[in-house]
């Protein structure tokens, strides 16, 4: 297949909006030479960019699931028939398997992460994802409150937490390092919290700053492709600036990904003197090196949270008074849902909105800095377009603020903002940042040998949201199955994995068959959850 | 042979340590199950549908499974049900039946825990797994349920006896039982407190009331409860259908989880459904991540709708809406009410099934199955919604339930 | 004799039920009711003998069992029997009313259906 005449903006290859043709041949981009199909999609006049990165999102398992349970009111407003290419489902801020797959397609993106798995929950979120369709896909594992993690960082055996390290993103299949909360989690077993680096969890002689620390080193020094991925300590407190910045800091010089930052860039006292604090971590990341985070945009709308956080979500459900789920895990984590709503005259929902766009906008390096609205939890994803246009137009960003609480302009350097983002830039913060960030060599660019997982957009800068809603086509490992803004092919893409491989102790098997309440051998998600597999090395 | 940590295809404890002894594929011995889990494991090859039927004449399965199509097809409103005793690959499969149809799809929660369902979707719930459970809890409520007879392994393995990380022995762990029987899950309880029948409501409500400092009428004995319930540190409420099938229903389970979620304030309290077969969790679980409703679905309109009362099965039949119906993995004709029931009879059923079952008995195509988790594999989710691997410890000639829905989606889409 | 009808499992219903719903050992383990032995005292009942249990639903002839029960209560595990004396009502839940029913009791000389005759009785005329 030819992309003929398009304009191309592949920022790691430094193409800049050059006319460039692209060669695709079994799945992958090609040179020239080695074009065997030679079917044409005409591009004059149409941008071309690498098919989207999604770096952080919950779209499948346990958590998930539950607030679908949970949220009948939730998809009746928002249904989807089947087609003879499409499944049915429904959607608005939990949609279901399918949809999620449709819709980030539908939109230009090609690879979507899970961004918290529950370890013995993993083989809930591998069998959710193989009713995902179209995009490739993988989980992240959660490993903040785990009691070996725990065990270990408070023994000082790093070698042992580096080996469960690795034994546990094997067993899950898993992708990356999650940590949410570290220590906060297990303390909430009590119904308790951490709310600083050095507080000790409960029954642990650990703190944060440790688990932290020690996850940090075992994911460098196992080479794993993505960093740890942190949802930090105090989440959507006020004042949580600061434990966000100390985070980053001490963690230097191991690599780190911090997540939605949005909800840890809250200055102020209390919800009274709630300010931003967005200027503060934009100019930390600034100085910063081998750290890259996301922002978790509010979205005005409804919302559903959902996090591992589970005493952020006992507060959340007490300041909102709206239903809540907790979701405790033996030995691992927990998690909790409540429904949410961002109201655009709610003094902290506006200065909440503003701060994603401080950080996206004063943060120089878009390499450094990811669109996510943490999904569902600040807002639905495929609210993206909206926040790529107030990220390429000042104008409309003057014209939001005039919409939303007036104390926004007192409490956010967002009116004084300039910067509006070129469409490479764009690129950069949705693809080819998100795909290096993530290790993921072959996507979030177009240059030979990548995927070719690409997406064609009728750009107008005058309606760009319109123009990013609904690509022109959707291409999946070489595949059209995307054209008009409409799904067209049944496609399945491919789970992501680890190659990873580790043994558990005898202690450790003992430790196992104690306190948890399934065997050890039924532990691992097995080859059977993953009928289509990437394996990626570490290195 | 001896297949270790083989999970056990009965109830929602879901036990995954049970070893099953084959000689020449045949199971010879069981051991570490309850009476019920032996009895599924020694008995699995008893009673079964010898051959696929199609009004009680042997056909060839192709046979069986094409007159099934032809049913389901021509008919204006089908309706697919069961689903909670079978892998969750099948569940899969039979909702993307459902929704080629445009048929409605219930699964057995509807009669079982479906109130806990509709509590939920009002309230929340706080839940935990249950080695959150064999860890910590120091008060263990069960409230209108009988583990003792239904879920026989509960208090060994999760709740009252195991040795845990904070809990070693039943000595540290007090064992509240509520229920309007003295039944044998009672006896091992350390306070047994008795209720009339239909009173769960108000006495779940008087006790909300009261800690709130306003429930004065709740007699001395609850007050006494709530005031441990407050003081314990990990407490857990497990409850059953007593709450669920008695007037009240979804009323009574949500005060119970309203309750426990403002026991919040003062520890820490979860609360957890028994759940009754072994993957109705599960049922629950693909539907809501395909359809976004755990049960009573409809997609007549192109689209999932639910609404329970509407699209649950009772309902269904009682009202005579359905015109076909594929029963999978359950007996409706020995649980359901007769006069919903009868209409089954009365239109063409399909059953799918490995036993004969009473459904069977009454339906026009029989289409026999392999067992899930003794002779096929495949996903099941626990009560507390860890999900495990269903093991294949015998070889059959039959196919899994996933196999054959899988050939009439082909079928529908030939 | 007034009782309030109960409904649940039993350990023997789970394990005849695997055994096959068909099986006579199953029959022996649903078809029953467990009653106080007041109560069956009062009514000239012995363990064995049969009763006629009649709802505003239906009527189903089961064998009686002593236990210690409520004295105004009756207890028939899940399955075909249960089901003859339950409605098919749901207020939108979609959940009968299965627990908690009002029964009339009374001994009776009738023998319990067997599977077959309680599918004949309910299906036939009915194709």
């Amino acid at each position: 297949m030819i992309i003929k005449n398009g304009t191309v903006y592949d920022p790691a290859n430094n193409i800049n909006g050059e006319k460039v043709d692209i060669f695709i041949e079994k799945g992958k981009i090609v040179d020239e030479s080695e074009l065997r199909d030679k079917k044409e999609i005409e591009a004059s006049g149409l941008v071309v960019l690498p098919g989207g990165v999604e770096i952080h999102t919950h779209i499948a398992g346990s958590k998930v699931n539950i607030a679908r349970i949970m949220r009948p009111e939730d998809h009746r407003k928002d249904v989807v028939r089947k087609t003879p290419y499409q499944r049915s489902g429904t959607g608005y801020t939990v949609p279901t398997t399918f949809t999620i797959g449709y819709r980030y397609a539908e939109m230009g993106y090609t690879t979507v992460w899970e961004a918290a798995a529950p370890p013995l929950g993993a083989r809930h979120s591998h069998e959710e994802l193989l009713d995902i369709p179209i995009v490739d896909k993988g989980i992240f594992t959660l490993m903040g409150s785990n009691y070996f993690v725990l065990k270990y960082t408070e023994e000082g055996e790093f070698e042992k937490l580096k080996n469960f390290v690795a034994w546990l993103l094997h067993a899950t299949k898993g992708y990356a390092v999650k940590i949410v909360n570290p220590g906060g989690v297990e303390s909430w077993k009590w119904g308790k919290n951490v709310s600083s680096l050095d507080d000790t969890v409960q029954n642990f002689n650990v703190t944060p700053r440790e688990i932290l620390k020690n996850l940090a080193r075992a994911a460098d020094e196992l080479h794993l492709p993505h960093s740890i991925h942190v949802h930090c300590n105090n989440l959507g407190s006020p004042g949580n600036y600061a434990i966000t910045r100390e985070t980053i800091e001490m963690l230097s010089p191991y690599r780190r990904h911090i997540t939605h930052i949005q909800f840890n860039s809250y200055a102020g006292e209390d919800w009274g003197t709630f300010t931003s604090g967005g200027s503060d971590i934009a100019a930390t990341l600034n100085k910063s090196k081998n750290v890259t985070c996301d922002v978790g945009q509010v979205i005005f709308g409804d919302a559903t949270t959902m996090t591992a956080d589970g005493p952020w979500q006992h507060t959340l459900f007490k300041l909102s008074g709206n239903k809540w789920a907790n979701s405790d895990v033996e030995m691992e984590t927990g998690a909790g849902i409540v429904p949410y709503r961002f109201k655009k005259k709610n003094v902290v929902n506006a200065i909440q909105w503003s701060i994603g766009l401080e950080v996206l906008l004063l943060t120089e390096d878009p390499y450094k800095v990811f669109l996510t609205t943490d999904h569902p939890n600040a807002g639905p994803f495929y609210h993206y377009p909206q926040v790529m246009e107030l990220l390429m137009s000042r104008k409309k960003r003057e014209e939001m603020l005039e919409t939303v609480h007036p104390l926004v302009k007192e409490r956010s350097v967002l009116p004084s903002i300039e910067r509006e983002y070129s469409l490479s830039d764009l690129a950069v913060v949705t693809r080819a940042g998100t795909a290096r960030a993530l290790g993921m060599t072959a996507k979030g660019h177009l240059g030979v040998g990548a995927d070719a997982d690409i997406s064609i957009y009728r750009f107008d800068e005058e309606q760009i949201q319109k123009s990013f809603q609904k690509a022109a086509y959707t291409i999946k490992d070489g595949v059209i199955v995307v054209k008009d803004g409409t799904v067209v092919a049944d496609h399945m893409g491919k789970t992501y994995v680890l190659d990873v491989k580790a043994d558990l102790s005898e202690e450790e098997r003992q430790i196992f068959s104690k306190y948890y309440t399934v065997q050890v051998s039924n532990y691992p998600v097995e080859e059977a959850y993953l009928p289509q597999k990437e394996v990626v090395t570490c290195r | 042979m001896i297949h270790e940590d083989v999970v056990c295809p009965f109830c929602g404890c879901l036990c995954d340590d049970i070893a099953v002894t084959t000689e020449d594929n045949m199971i010879t011995d069981v051991k570490n199950g309850c009476a019920i889990s032996k009895s599924k494991f020694m008995n699995h090859h008893l009673n079964l549908l010898e051959s696929a039927l199609v009004d009680n004449m042997k056909v060839s399965l192709d046979e069986a499974v094409g007159r099934a199509v032809e049913i389901l097809t021509n008919a204006d409103n089908p309706l697919i049900y069961g689903l909670s005793s079978t892998e969750c690959e099948a569940q899969r499969h039979a909702i993307h039946l459902a929704e080629l149809l445009g048929a409605t799809i219930d699964q057995t929660a509807s009669v079982c825990h479906g109130p806990t369902i509709l509590g939920t979707q009002d309230a929340g719930c706080v839940k935990c797994t249950l080695g959150e459970v064999k860890n910590r809890a120091d008060l263990i409520i069960y409230w209108g349920c009988n583990p003792a007879e239904a879920h026989i392994r509960h208090f060994r393995r999760y709740s009252v006896f195991p040795e845990g990380l904070f809990r070693k022995s039943k000595k540290e762990r007090e064992v509240v039982v509520v229920d309007v029987r003295n039944t044998a899950s009672a006896r091992i309880a350390t306070t047994f407190l008795q209720i009339a029948p239909g009173t769960d409501f108000e006495t779940i409500s008087l006790m909300r009331a009261y800690l709130k400092g306003k429930g004065d009428a709740l007699p001395d004995e609850f007050k006494n409860l709530v005031e441990r319930m407050k003081r314990c540190e990990f407490g857990i409420m497990f409850f059953g259908l007593g709450l669920t099938m008695s007037r009240g229903k979804h009323l009574n389970v949500d005060a119970a989880l309203r309750l426990v979620r403002d026991l919040n304030e003062y520890t820490k309290f979860s609360i957890t459904p028994m759940r009754g077969h072994y993957n109705v969790a599960g049922a629950g679980s693909t539907m809501a991540w395909i359809t976004g409703y755990p049960f009573a679905v409809n997609f007549s309109m192109g689209y999932p709708v639910s609404n329970p009362g509407e699209f649950s099965a009772v309902d269904v039949l009682a009202r005579k809406e359905c015109d076909a119906a594929l029963i999978i993995a359950s007996d409706p004709v020995a649980n359901f009410p007769a006069e919903s029931w009868k209409h089954l009879a009365d239109i063409p059923t399909i059953v799918m099934d490995p036993k004969v079952s009473l459904t069977s008995r009454i339906a026009k195509v029989s289409i026999p199955v392999a067992t899930a988790g003794i002779e096929a594999e495949g996903t099941a989710y626990r009560m507390d919604g860890i999900p495990l691997r269903l093991k294949k410890v015998v070889d059959t000639t039959r196919l899994s339930d996933a196999a054959v829905l899988s050939r009439m989606i082909e079928k529908v889409r030939a | 004799m007034k009782i309030v009808l109960l409904s649940g499992r039993t350990t023997k219903q789970g394990v005849t039920a695997e055994i096959g719903k068909t099986s006579d050992d199953y029959l022996q383990n649903v078809a029953v009711i467990q009653l106080n032995p007041t109560l069956m005292e009062q009514m000239g009942a012995k363990d064995g003998d049969t009763v006629e249990v009649q709802t505003a639903h239906g009527s189903a002839v089961v064998m009686c069992h002593k236990s210690d029960i409520g004295e105004n209560m009756g207890f028939i595990p899940y399955g075909p029997w249960a089901n003859l004396l339950i409605g098919t009502e749901t207020q939108g839940t979609g959940m009968p009313d299965s627990k908690g029913v009002e029964a009339e009791l009374k001994k009776t000389d009738k023998n319990v259906e067997s599977v077959d005759e309680l599918l004949a009785r309910i299906v036939e005329g009915r194709k």
